[in-house]
């Protein structure tokens, strides 16, 4: 009986030893004032621009945390997080809820719109929709310009996309690539489609990530090149006009970035919406999500400053008058640049 | 299915005599190539990421090849488990899951240090390399941070202790005689590496040409003071005549890291079935 006792003890340690997992596992908690604190705090030792935006992030605690309570209904509470969030101005910011997502689009605002599809559809595509990939294009000025528009980075594209609109538009004497309205996506298109323009070896941007909780503790800055594109590949070495405004935004605004590297590139348009800091996230204590920007993305300069939007080279406001006699001021300050010696 | 499972039990010596034979007084040797399969019960409670404790079970499998000679007992085991967590404890109204794959390579070459064959009873100590890998991944509307890791590799020490106990009646009723051995092992790393994601979830070369998520450069040096490892293994094996054998094993694998910032705690609880192979 003793030798029989043994094994019978030795299996039951093995399924009492699983129930320890306890030990380790904390309950999450529905206490607003607990998950409010920790979205706080965790904003405060993440976020990558308080500087830069010159946010008083401890007056945002002060004015905030009083109004938090058990009482508030869960909408109550997810509108209070979603309002502090708001402070930061930041498009890569918001709260995320079963019932409710939020996030800031006031970006876009700081200017003109600057972009009207339907001018575009009758006037320069003349309803004649060509599009390939992800890609709308046209030539405009009697065969003189390609116009290739691209307007969302989450649909992606292929090698073979871009080797049939460049060799397609080889023969122009430029070609004009449309971003506006583009909020942006995988920022794997943004080599993709850099490198096509780039004749020889470019640095593009530099990028530092938050190392601890001071509002001021980055990494040293590691820098983004980019190689042309292999041979087996088209490129397109002509003059370049890349079209942006106010809702060009994240990867979008990263392109814009890089392309101005470019000698043969010039940005035409309004300033972009910026979203240079990648965003990132955390789960809070009751299972909703809050994400914001975690690193940098800076120039080649070194500033921090395009986060807020990268200028053009040629600044251009669509006005009122112009839009309604069909022009877009944008896509014809972009044929001149292109036609004029 | 029916003839390959009959086949896999008459290999393995179960549908024959379940009389084994005694264990000799000398130190048993043998070579044993086992695979197993179970349930593994993962928790983590990291920092990174989240607020939230999760915790699951996942099928988890297992590799192992064991060699005992007169003087030592060398091990080389391998350990892997994948599927969904959910967190603890949650309501409804959650809907967050993580992804979490376990693996767990290990080697121990351990030296017979005392023994009494009179009561079959053999304790070993050595030596243990282990790598241990955890990546996790969570559908939470985070972006670019949903992804976390530790990974270690580690040089420790590690111990077991064997037991081999026959029985021939249960209560006062003679049955055949059964054999039975007992065994438990230890190992805690002394020294090791441990990889995880820098502080904010994302690497420092995201933003470039192919970036990646996984950042090796992001390190630290673990000690017993910032990384705790302990890993028990429980195991019951029933010895088959032919010298084979079917184990029921239970792991225990506790996994702590602290570093400058944000610990985290993982778990796995694996319970599996083995069936042991012996090849001497």
């Amino acid at each position: 009986m003793k030798k029989l006792i043994q094994p019978i003890i030795f299996i039951a340690a093995m399924f009492s030893l699983v129930s320890c997992a306890s030990s380790i596992l904390e309950e999450p908690s529905t206490d607003k004032k607990e998950v409010f604190e920790y979205a706080w705090k965790t904003i405060d030792e993440r976020y990558s621009f308080f500087e830069l935006k010159n946010i008083d992030w401890d007056a945002v605690y002060s004015r905030f945390e009083p109004g938090i309570s058990n009482s508030m209904t869960d909408e109550q509470f997810f509108d209070s997080l979603a309002v502090m969030v708001d402070v930061l101005k930041d498009g890569h910011t918001g709260v995320t809820s079963p019932f409710n997502s939020h996030f800031y689009i006031g970006f876009f605002t700081r200017g003109l719109e600057n972009y009207d599809h339907r001018l575009i559809v009758d006037n320069y595509y003349h309803s004649w929709g060509n599009r390939k990939g992800s890609f709308y294009h046209t030539a405009l000025a009697e065969n003189q310009v390609g116009y290739i528009a691209y307007s969302d980075f989450s649909n992606s594209f292929t090698d073979e996309d871009l080797d049939y609109l460049l060799t397609k538009y080889k023969d122009t004497k430029g070609i004009i690539i449309d971003i506006r309205n583009n909020f942006g996506g995988s920022i794997d298109n943004v080599f993709k489609l850099t490198k096509r323009f780039a004749k020889e070896k470019t640095l593009l941007y530099r990028s530092r990530t938050k190392t601890g909780p001071g509002h001021n503790e980055f990494s040293e800055p590691v820098e983004t090149w980019i190689e042309p594109a292999d041979s087996s590949k088209v490129s397109y070495y002509g003059k370049v006009c890349l079209l942006t405004n106010r809702k060009v935004y994240s990867a979008a605004t990263m392109l814009t970035l890089s392309m101005r590297e470019l000698p043969n590139v010039t940005v035409v348009g309004d300033t972009t919406g910026g979203g240079l800091g990648l965003p990132i996230g955390v789960e809070l204590p009751n299972g909703w999500q809050i994400h914001f920007a975690g690193n940098q993305i800076l120039g080649v300069d070194g500033s921090p400053s395009y986060e807020m939007g990268v200028p053009p080279d040629i600044q251009v406001d669509m006005k009122k008058e112009d839009m309604e006699n069909g022009v877009d001021t944008i896509i014809e300050t972009a044929i001149k640049a292109i036609t004029s010696n | 299915m029916k003839k390959r499972l009959l086949t896999l039990l008459t290999i393995i010596g179960f549908s024959s005599s379940l009389l084994a034979s005694s264990p000799s007084d000398s130190i048993p040797k043998y070579v044993y190539l086992a695979f197993g399969g179970g349930l593994n019960r993962t928790s983590v409670n990291e920092t990174l990421n989240t607020s939230l404790s999760y915790t699951g079970f996942t099928p988890g499998f297992s590799v192992e090849y064991s060699m005992a000679t007169s003087k030592m007992y060398v091990e080389l085991r391998n350990v892997f488990s994948i599927g969904s967590l959910s967190p603890y404890k949650a309501g409804s109204n959650f809907n967050n899951t993580m992804q979490n794959i376990y693996e767990n390579i290990n080697l121990n070459a351990l030296w017979l240090l005392y023994k009494k064959p009179e009561s079959k009873f053999y304790t070993y100590a050595g030596p243990m390399v282990s790598g241990k890998v955890q990546v996790r991944g969570k559908n939470s509307n985070i972006s670019n941070s949903a992804y976390t890791y530790d990974i270690s590799a580690s040089f420790g020490l590690a111990a077991k202790v064997d037991k081999y106990v026959k029985i021939d009646h249960i209560f006062s009723w003679p049955i055949n005689e059964q054999n039975f051995k007992l065994g438990a092992s230890i190992s805690y790393p002394l020294v090791s590496n441990v990889w995880l994601q820098p502080y904010s979830g994302i690497t420092k070369n995201i933003a470039q040409e192919g970036g990646m998520l996984l950042d090796l450069s992001n390190s630290y040096f673990g000690y017993f003071l910032n990384y705790t490892n302990i890993e028990v293994n429980l195991a019951v094996a029933y010895l088959l005549k032919n010298k084979n054998a079917i184990e029921l094993s239970y792991m225990h694998d506790y996994n702590s890291t602290q570093p400058k910032h944000n610990p985290s705690k993982t778990l796995n609880q694996m319970l599996s079935l083995k069936l042991y192979f012996n090849f001497k």
